[in-house]
């Protein structure tokens, strides 16, 4: 079964009447590795999310979980399965308490000694009935509920809404180690810079296609970025025009501003060449990479 | 229609009163197809009725089959389901929105909270007014096509009536939701006050001692003066109409003075009972503390306060109603003598003169199946459909459970809440018989509350199959409770006439009366149907839900 990917979709498909909500979806999720799925709101994420977890049904293709047939194995799936649902409801009338023992009773297994370490990790009050706790609290008793038996995969559909950035920085925490556990994380999620962080490769879905799957670093090699020089002496602009990944070049005097995408080595040799002073450089900004392919349909020919 | 808070609320409701209407007319049509040609029959018994019974029923100058069935709809079907839609509309005016979480985005508009309550309230009427004149004028064309007599009878001033009394009972239902909140507070409380003044309006006139009492209960002011018969009594209406206004004055003020919520939070009646302080332990014994074991036994404690409530209340019903027997039972025999069968059969009572055909008449005609039907219509619809409208369903089902547990788990559920009520119909007639001294079997009580159970089990069976079907909960218990009201109905009108009668046979509540199983004991056959038809019924309710997609 470790062989198998954590998670596989096959030409995967989902319409509601004449709305393409997913449309033949591939995709192969590793196993110890956390991907991010990034999207616009209606992009289709909660729809795969809840296809693979045979909650609703492919109209074509197909998915897999640990090389399980998702609707065949449905529940077999689930018992190595942790999910948090991007809508979070809870049971109003139970304590924290209790609606995680009503689910570990359900799932069987659960080490509560584990459990509770969840609980002072996120500062989780167990106590209060969940009708009277914050949209945050709240959250924090989705989250355990989803670590809590040791899941070997978590589907995470936003996890971080409502968390406070202390709390966030824990669960991020969590995720690095779940991962180096050899578990596997499948995160969709709308915050970019959590994603950026803890995700080893990231998907992009637009309009129910998946526009793009690459990891963060390729991304980020691949990012336009800017590089500002300072010369001892006024230079030449067509000393980086046709330099390797350069897209543009302005000389103001004895500064230059370049921008480009790609190795820095061979923009770095030409700029040697001459009486370098002082160099600035930007950091690839990925949030502007995920905008170009959330905007702009033709991105994925032109972007990368 | 979305045009303002009063044009949206129409179109929010606009269907389920067309549904109700409907209903009406259909039993109307359903009342004088069977009772066509039964004329001479029912002109003759009139002048021997007492006019006790006639207060029950609400009927006064019964003389021809027509207007025997225009009574019913005017007194009885149509204040009921009018009512009924004026309670659901009134609980949610303000109550719903804070349970939908909506209330907060729709006052973030420049809107006060009067505003709003005007608006709504003003839609409530709207669409009561155009319900009681669509029954009044279709009840008029059905009774044209029967070429029914109505010269003698006063529709019209009998649907104002009706139109008062369902208003009263919507701001009743308004004035709670406004002042606590809370949507199941405010519905279960006027559901409760409308059937309780329902019957003490019907009883109380027939004990000389408590006779004024029914003079409490706003049912008294609707149909004591018989506006079917005697027109408009502007007095009574004066009462009524008053005491909307009032409740509309108190609700006004009631959702100004307090916090609104967010979300209906715990469970209703029983939680706000928990958090009184006066009440806490009481509460907390009666409800006990949440069990999360299983599925079924999560879903039955959830529902044990309501179990023990609904259970006391029947069992209350059936003990008082034993001692009552002897000092009614001169009046009774008289009755008996009175009315053929034919009349008894439309309201279930079986033979007045005797113990069990009292009780038959008091608790299980109708007290018993409504009791049993509401709580399992209510926990049916939940059961799957509930889970999906809260959104808890997607983490339910990431567990590694199939379903058809969930399914199971509900049923199960279900089922153990019920034998729950029906042991406290049990045990309550048996005390009721031994108090009063009437000797009724106790297999034959045992047989009569078993076959409750049952009856209400097929009720609930069809609520669950509908809301695994279709994951709407709204659905699943109108489709249900109107079932269960068409079914009541159709059985009483169709087994009256003999080229009818038959056809009696497709109502459940055929096979929970058949046979007078309270003198008799099980009609076994009969117990079988229902047992067949409630299982049947949740075995189709498994791949309807297997196959769909979980609503979100």
């Amino acid at each position: 079964m470790t062989n198998q990917p954590a998670i596989l979709t096959e030409g995967l498909t989902k319409h509601y009447g004449d709305v393409e909500a997913l449309i033949d979806l591939d995709l192969s999720v590793g196993s110890g590795e956390v991907f991010g799925f990034l999207g616009p709101n209606g992009a289709g994420k909660t729809t795969m999310i809840r296809t693979v977890l045979d909650l609703i049904r492919p109209t074509n293709g197909r998915a897999s979980i640990l090389g399980m047939d998702s609707h065949e194995s449905a529940v077999e799936i689930r018992r190595h399965v942790g999910y948090l649902p991007g809508d979070l409801a809870l049971y109003p009338n139970l304590t924290g308490q209790e609606t995680l023992t009503y689910f570990a009773n359900l799932r069987g297994g659960v080490d509560w000694s584990f459990v509770n370490g969840l609980a002072d990790r996120f500062n989780a009050d167990l106590t209060t009935k969940v009708s009277d706790y914050s949209s945050g609290n709240r959250q924090k008793i989705g989250l355990i509920q989803a670590f809590m038996s040791k899941p070997e995969v978590l589907i995470l559909d936003e996890p971080s809404t409502g968390l406070d950035p202390l709390v966030q920085a824990d669960f991020q925490a969590l995720l690095s180690e779940t991962a180096a556990e050899g578990r596997t994380v499948f995160l969709s999620s709308h915050t970019l810079s959590e994603v950026e962080r803890v995700a080893h490769r990231v998907g992009i879905i637009r309009q129910g296609r998946l526009v793009v799957v690459e990891a963060v670093d390729e991304l980020k090699s691949k990012a336009i970025r800017r590089l500002e020089m300072q010369f001892g002496s006024p230079i030449d602009e067509d000393v980086f025009r046709g330099v390797d990944g350069v897209r543009d070049v302005n000389t103001e005097g004895t500064r230059v501003s370049v921008s480009f995408k790609g190795e820095m080595a061979t923009l770095l040799r030409a700029a040697m060449a001459h009486d370098l002073v002082n160099l600035n450089s930007d950091e690839a900004d990925l949030e502007e990479i995920f905008l170009t392919y959330y905007r702009d349909p033709e991105s994925e020919r032109t972007a990368v | 229609m979305l045009a303002n808070v009063l044009t949206k609320t129409v179109r929010d409701r606009q269907l389920a009163v067309l549904i109700g209407v409907a209903g009406v007319l259909l039993m109307a049509l359903l009342g004088l197809g069977a009772y066509s040609g039964l004329d001479d029959t029912i002109a003759d018994l009139y002048d021997s009725m007492p006019e006790a019974y006639l207060a029950i029923i609400g009927i006064s100058d019964v003389t021809t089959a027509g207007s025997l069935i225009l009574g019913q709809v005017a007194n009885l079907m149509a204040p009921m389901v009018l009512a009924g839609l004026g309670i659901s509309m009134g609980a949610s005016i303000i109550a719903g929105e804070e349970a939908a979480g909506t209330m907060g985005l729709l006052l973030g508009n420049p809107k006060s909270r009067t505003g709003l309550v005007l608006s709504k309230a003003g839609a409530m009427v709207l669409l009561l007014t155009v319900g009681a004149g669509l029954i009044w004028a279709g009840t008029y064309g059905v009774a044209a096509a029967f070429n029914t007599e109505m010269s003698s009878l006063m529709l019209g001033a009998a649907m104002i009536h009706v139109l008062a009394i369902s208003m009263f009972f919507g701001f009743f239902a308004l004035l709670l939701g406004a002042a606590t909140g809370k949507r199941s507070v405010a519905s279960g409380t006027s559901v409760g006050l409308l059937l309780l003044s329902f019957l003490a309006a019907g009883v109380l006139p027939l004990i000389e001692s408590v006779a004024d009492l029914a003079k409490l209960f706003p049912w008294y002011y609707f149909n004591s003066s018989a506006p079917l018969n005697n027109g408009v009594d502007a007095g009574h209406l004066s009462i009524l109409i008053g005491g909307t206004l009032f409740m509309g004055l108190g609700a006004i003020v009631g959702v100004n003075r307090r916090d609104l919520r967010t979300g209906e939070g715990g469970g209703g009646l029983i939680e706000r009972l928990k958090e009184h302080p006066m009440m806490q332990k009481v509460t907390e014994k009666i409800t006990g503390r949440a069990k999360v074991s299983s599925i079924a036994v999560k879903t039955s404690t959830e529902y044990q306060g309501l179990a023990v409530i609904a259970g006391l209340a029947i069992f209350y019903t059936a003990l008082i109603v034993g001692p009552m027997y002897n000092g009614l039972s001169d009046v009774l025999v008289d009755f008996a003598n009175a009315v053929p069968e034919a009349v008894l059969a439309i309201i279930g009572f079986a033979d007045l003169s005797t113990p069990e055909g009292w009780y038959q008449a008091e608790v299980f005609s109708l007290v018993v199946p409504a009791a049993m039907i509401v709580v399992t219509v209510m926990m049916g619809a939940k059961g799957v459909a509930g889970e999906e409208e809260n959104n808890t369903m997607d983490l339910l089902l990431s567990n590694p459970i199939p379903r058809v547990r969930v399914i199971g788990g509900k049923t199960a559920a279900m089922v153990l809440v019920i034998l729950g009520i029906g042991t406290a119909t049990f045990l309550g007639t048996a005390a009721g018989s031994a108090l009063g001294g009437l000797g009724i079997g106790y297999s034959g009580i045992a047989a009569a509350s078993f076959l409750g159970v049952l009856l209400g089990l097929v009720f609930g069976g069809v609520a669950l199959v509908v809301g695994a079907g279709t994951g709407n909960r709204r659905v699943a218990s109108y489709v249900a409770a109107g079932l269960a009201f068409v079914a009541y109905f159709a059985n009483a009108f169709l087994l009256v006439n003999e080229n009818t009668a038959q056809w009696a046979k497709l109502s459940p509540f055929y096979y929970y009366q058949e046979g007078e199983p309270l003198l008799n004991g099980l009609q076994w056959g009969n117990a079988a149907v229902l047992t067949g038809l409630f299982a049947l019924l949740v075995l189709v309710a498994v791949p309807l839900f297997q196959r769909r997609d979980i609503r979100n």
